[in-house]
């Protein structure tokens, strides 16, 4: 009875709607639209629209798209976007209207001029400071590695963004360390994705519509991790055109297909990518001799594919699903010292989206997915073998509404729900026929709900704040041993499935604002406290990308990140030239680190009782110049910092320096387009070197060899830097069919930039005789490559 | 026109950045005393002194022996009575020379101070000799699949209510010297406090710079045991000592942790060993 009851209430409710709805249609109907690039058919985000004589305006979104509630009746529509013809077009709305708008290229005006997703003077007037955004045409024209434009390794080149160099695909933002980068691929988060030890970028550029970086406050949209953004839309296909493109190299191959899957209602991408390393073999084998030929030992190969299918259900509701995949498998031996390596990496991730536009100010997006990274290591090191699983699972809902209210104010607000399995470790071992078994299992659950305002508080000033709380649990199954003041063994507990282990709530503010000086030149200031439930631990000295991720427990603290930004934004020359200088202090709240690193679980006890716990801070001054018009484009960036840690257990407690403190970080990019078939870029990096901790001295104990360390990462490695160039050529032009031919060349002065240092110790204490030789790996000598780039349409 | 070669002008200034040749460059290090000494009830205590040498030094038959101390002055005190210790040589250990007592002998529960003088410095610790725990029974079981090879086992009570702290060390009869400790020698009683405890024992490596392939026992040998309690600071020494062993040259190993010592203004260990003797012959 009460079931039909209520489907009664529903039934009602839906027709009062559906009869309101049929009411306000009457009198004004929606005009929807896209606005594309004639020749491509790639979206134009943010192009003025305004309606004559009703002076009526918006901009198209990141899609092209824009809407626009219009009364009946006559009028003009005019579409511009820089570097493109302006069009205008007379319409006579009598129904709702989908009209498609292409604009043509100036040419005439200016030459290999780079069209930016953000408007001209976006360096001064925009809120977020620390936010970058890029542009599938932006993207194309990064110097490339290997034939292919990298995002990632772009981002790096970015002041207060720094890599560790080769090796790790991490990405250290203003002193935070890789596990504190929030990377969403459409929405869906990847935990650590790499290819090929950061060599290759994580996904072909030809699969992504803009990439924005945020390393400043962080929106309150965003949540789960407290140093940066790394927010990555996919391309949505063109729904009446097919088209393809691809390239082939010597090292690797893609291929994408963009098609309509019923004309003007959808359109699906995909694209797949793999690589060989036969090339990369017989190549080195040219220029390096045996001995120090890296690439002799190595056997490598990985592959990844994405799938993006969108669905307009009505014309205010469209479908989305998505996913991304790859697998990374590598291999190494060094018969000299006996050591051994297999490593494999696999990432997938998908979702389900839906979006509704309820009018012109209110969006909402329902969003389901999971995201899953896995990494495997067998290893072998003389008569150490150990084997090491370790991964991350989660599933997550999410319901996000963007509304736009008077004044010009905007305000998005919304809640998520994610469920994390992790399992940090699986580590069986044989060490000398003795053999390890540790398996460590966490199942958690992460609420929150959030609101963020934009709001222009003066002709002058505007602002941006937003608050996020967050609900964290850590439930069972799990099982662990509680011990007295002394450290004996009082209990141990089990906790069945979903039973409640450990709690936490937080909660996150942000504040931005911007004070506008001129329309040239601006003050901007935040601040913000954020949380991270889900951590990056490191395991060993090496830079390997085996770190693993651990989640709060009663045993780890969730960490705490408060942030302060200052910084003057200044645009010359008509903004052909950004530039900025910033400010930025960070205080880093329960760092974690192993006290004795991950093998150290001979005596089973479980990973979180290794776990240390320890503060951190980090400061630095930002310069950055960027050169947006002309033929000569690019941008240069210095970052003066330090990062540092203080933990109890760890050098006495005194601060030192963080593993990845690189004090100075410079990088200088460069694209010069000598003429319309001639295209080239230029690439320099510089970085001081890596920390690490030395012995110092060496002493005897029961005749065997012990070693006396100096204050923890007080050796600085040797300078990071490295120079890469390409050249671009443009091939014929022929109907249906577009190419051009990339030669690149990677560390073009070939210097060999150590990868790590490590100590082998040779002799016999009885025969009075004892040496040590440092050894230092270095991992990418020069490396040139050719790629043809192709387009068919 | 001039813009085009500014341009490219720029641009090549990028390409003649220069190449640098990697080095290290090390600070110069202080040598430090370093002691490797112990004391058992019914015992005269027995100290190795060196010196700690700088990392990147090669050291070969001369420079080695430069780094062992001959020249302290090394004295023991029980709290009421002091002894100043002889240089005896003896070859089984390195270096081939050892401080011995000859009237101090050691005994249950009670503390023992070593102070060794040296160049201006005072290098101190203290230790203290537990009381032995005895073992009901300990036997040799083959390996399986083996058909001469095993292990031997122990089976002990470890006493309730009180935090232990083991150590054993295997000497087998007409191949070793000395007492060697064995492959994980360490142990507490986190796991098993105050319960009926079996293990098994895993023959030692006599030096990390020549390891040997077996962990095993053979059938023939006549293995002594010594079954020792020793105090915390004794067991963080020697547990961090180990794991320093074990990893040191490993890559995947982190150098957070450091080998713990109980010396002040010095490095190493003086050890209290409260200890049991025991023999088995492998059948």
């Amino acid at each position: 009875m009460k079931s039909e009851f209520l489907h009664r209430i529903f039934v009602l409710f839906f027709l009062v709607t559906l009869g309101i709805g049929m009411l306000h249609s009457q009198n004004s109907y929606l005009l929807t639209g896209k606005v594309l690039d004639a020749a491509t058919r790639e979206p134009l985000m943010n192009a003025a629209i305004l309606v004559t004589p009703l002076q009526i305006g918006t901009i198209s979104d990141a899609s092209g798209k824009f809407e626009l509630q219009l009364p009946k009746g006559q009028m003009e529509l005019q579409v511009s976007f820089l570097g493109y013809k302006a069009v205008k077009e007379n319409i006579n709305l009598t129904k709702n209207l989908s009209i498609t708008i292409l604009l043509q290229p100036n040419v005439v005006e200016m030459e290999g001029v780079t069209i930016s997703s953000e408007k001209p003077d976006q360096n001064v007037t925009s809120i977020q400071s620390g936010t970058v955004q890029l542009d599938a045409k932006e993207i194309a024209q990064l110097p490339t590695l290997m034939g292919e434009p990298d995002l990632i390794n772009s981002f790096r080149t970015l002041p207060g963004v720094q890599g560790v160099g080769e090796g790790n695909p991490g990405l250290y933002v203003r002193g935070g360390d890789a596990g504190q980068n929030l990377m969403l691929l459409d929405q869906m988060p990847l935990y650590n994705p790499s290819h090929l030890l950061g060599f290759f970028p994580v996904f072909s550029t030809d699969i992504i519509q803009n990439a924005k970086l945020i390393k400043g406050a962080i929106p309150a949209n965003y949540g789960g991790k407290t140093s940066s953004v790394m927010d990555i839309s996919m391309k949505e296909g063109d729904f009446y055109r097919f088209s393809g493109n691809g390239s082939v190299g010597i090292l690797s191959s893609d291929l994408t297909i963009e098609t309509p899957t019923q004309k003007g209602k959808g359109s699906l991408v995909i694209s797949g990518r793999r690589t060989y390393l036969e090339g990369i073999k017989s190549l080195s084998d040219l220029i390096i001799s045996d001995s120090k030929n890296f690439f002799n030992q190595t056997n490598y190969y990985f592959y990844d594919a994405s799938l993006k299918w969108v669905y307009v259900l009505t014309p205010k509701t469209r479908l989305t699903i998505a996913t991304f995949g790859g697998q990374d498998k590598y291999s190494l031996t060094d018969g000299e010292f006996e050591v051994t390596n297999q490593m494999d990496w696999i990432n997938w991730v998908g979702s389900v989206g839906i979006k509704h536009t309820f009018n012109e100010n209110l969006t909402a997006n329902f969003t389901s997915g999971f995201s899953q990274y896995q990494f495997g290591i067998d290893a072998g090191f003389e008569a150490y073998q150990f084997h090491l699983f370790s991964g991350v699972r989660d599933y997550y809902h999410r319901l996000d509404f963007t509304q736009k209210l008077n004044h010009g104010m905007l305000l998005k607000y919304g809640a998520s729900f994610t469920r994390h399995q992790l399992t940090p470790s699986k580590v069986t071992g044989e060490v000398e026929e003795v053999s390890i078994n540790n398996i460590n299992r966490y199942y958690s659950n992460e609420g929150s709900i959030y609101f963020q305002g934009d709001v222009k508080a003066s002709e002058n000033l505007s602002l941006s704040a937003g608050i996020r709380p967050t609900y964290y649990q850590h439930v069972g199954p799990y099982s662990h041993y509680t011990r007295d003041a002394s450290g004996l063994l009082t209990d141990s507990l089990t906790y069945a499935e979903n039973e409640l282990i450990e709690d936490f709530f937080s909660l996150d503010p942000n504040l931005s604002c911007v004070y506008l000086l001129n329309p040239q030149a601006s003050v901007k200031a935040s601040a913000s406290l954020s949380h991270q439930f889900i951590h990056l631990a490191s395991v060993g000295t090496v830079s390997l990308p085996t770190d693993i991720w651990m989640p709060s427990t009663q045993f780890i603290k969730p960490q705490k990140v408060g942030l302060a930004t200052v910084g003057y934004f200044r645009n010359f020359l008509d903004n052909q030239f950004e530039t900025s200088f910033e400010l930025y202090y960070k205080y880093l709240d329960n760092q974690i680190d192993f006290l004795n690193g991950l093998l150290d679980n001979f005596d089973n006890t479980k990973i979180e009782q290794n776990i240390v716990h320890g503060v951190g801070q980090a400061f630095g001054a930002e310069i950055f110049i960027k050169k947006q018009y002309g033929p000569l484009t690019g941008w240069m960036s210095y970052t003066l910092s330090r990062t540092l840690r203080k933990f109890d257990n760890i050098n006495n407690g005194y601060w030192y320096p963080a593993k990845y403190d690189r004090v100075h970080d410079f990088s200088v990019t460069m694209n010069y387009q000598l003429n319309d078939r001639w295209n080239l870029s230029a690439l320099w990096v510089y970085a001081t070197g890596n920390a690490m901790t030395l012995p110092a001295g060496r002493y005897i104990i029961q005749g065997n060899v012990v070693n006396d360390y100096t204050d923890v990462n007080s050796f600085r490695m040797p300078a990071y830097h490295r120079l890469d160039l390409s050249a671009t050529r443009q091939l014929k032009k022929k109907e249906h069919w577009e190419s051009d031919l990339v030669l690149s060349v990677y560390n073009v002065y070939n210097r060999a930039n150590p990868y790590f240092i490590y100590f082998r110790v040779k002799g016999d204490i009885d025969h009075y005789y004892l040496s040590v030789n440092p050894r230092q790996i270095s991992l990418f000598p020069i490396l040139p490559a050719i790629t043809l780039n192709f387009k068919f349409y | 026109m001039t813009m085009k070669y500014l341009n490219l002008l720029a641009f090549s200034i990028i390409l003649l950045s220069s190449c640098v040749e990697p080095n290290f460059e090390v600070e110069d290090y202080q040598s430090q005393i370093v002691i490797d000494g112990w004391i058992e009830q019914g015992k005269y205590p027995q100290i190795l002194l060196t010196l700690s040498a700088p990392y990147f030094s090669e050291i070969d038959s001369v420079s080695l022996r430069n780094y062992s101390l001959t020249r302290a002055k090394v004295s023991v005190s029980n709290g009421e009575t002091t002894e100043v210790l002889t240089l005896k040589p003896n070859d089984a250990y390195f270096p081939p020379y050892m401080y011995v007592g000859t009237s101090l002998k050691g005994e249950v529960g009670k503390s023992y101070t070593l102070t060794v003088e040296y160049a201006g410095v005072k290098a101190i610790a203290t230790t203290t000799i537990p009381e032995p725990v005895s073992i009901d029974s300990l036997w040799f079981a083959l390996d399986q699949g083996k058909d001469s090879l095993g292990y031997i086992w122990i089976q002990f009570t470890d006493k309730p209510s009180r935090k232990n702290y083991y150590r054993t060390l295997t000497q087998i009869r007409n191949t070793d010297s000395k007492y060697i400790p064995n492959y994980f020698p360490n142990w507490n009683d986190d796991y098993f406090d105050g319960q009926k405890v079996e293990i098994s024992l895993f023959k030692g490596n006599k030096t990390s710079t020549n390891k040997t392939d077996q962990v095993y026992y053979q059938v023939g040998d006549t293995i002594s045991l010594k079954f020792t309690a020793i105090d915390k600071a004794s067991y963080d020494f020697w547990n961090s000592f180990q794991k320093e062993i074990l990893n040191s040259g490993n890559p995947f190993a982190s150098t957070n942790a450091r080998v713990q010592t109980n010396v002040t203004n010095g490095l190493g260990i003086w050890c209290g060993y409260g200890s049991s003797y025991y023999q088995v012959i492998a059948r």
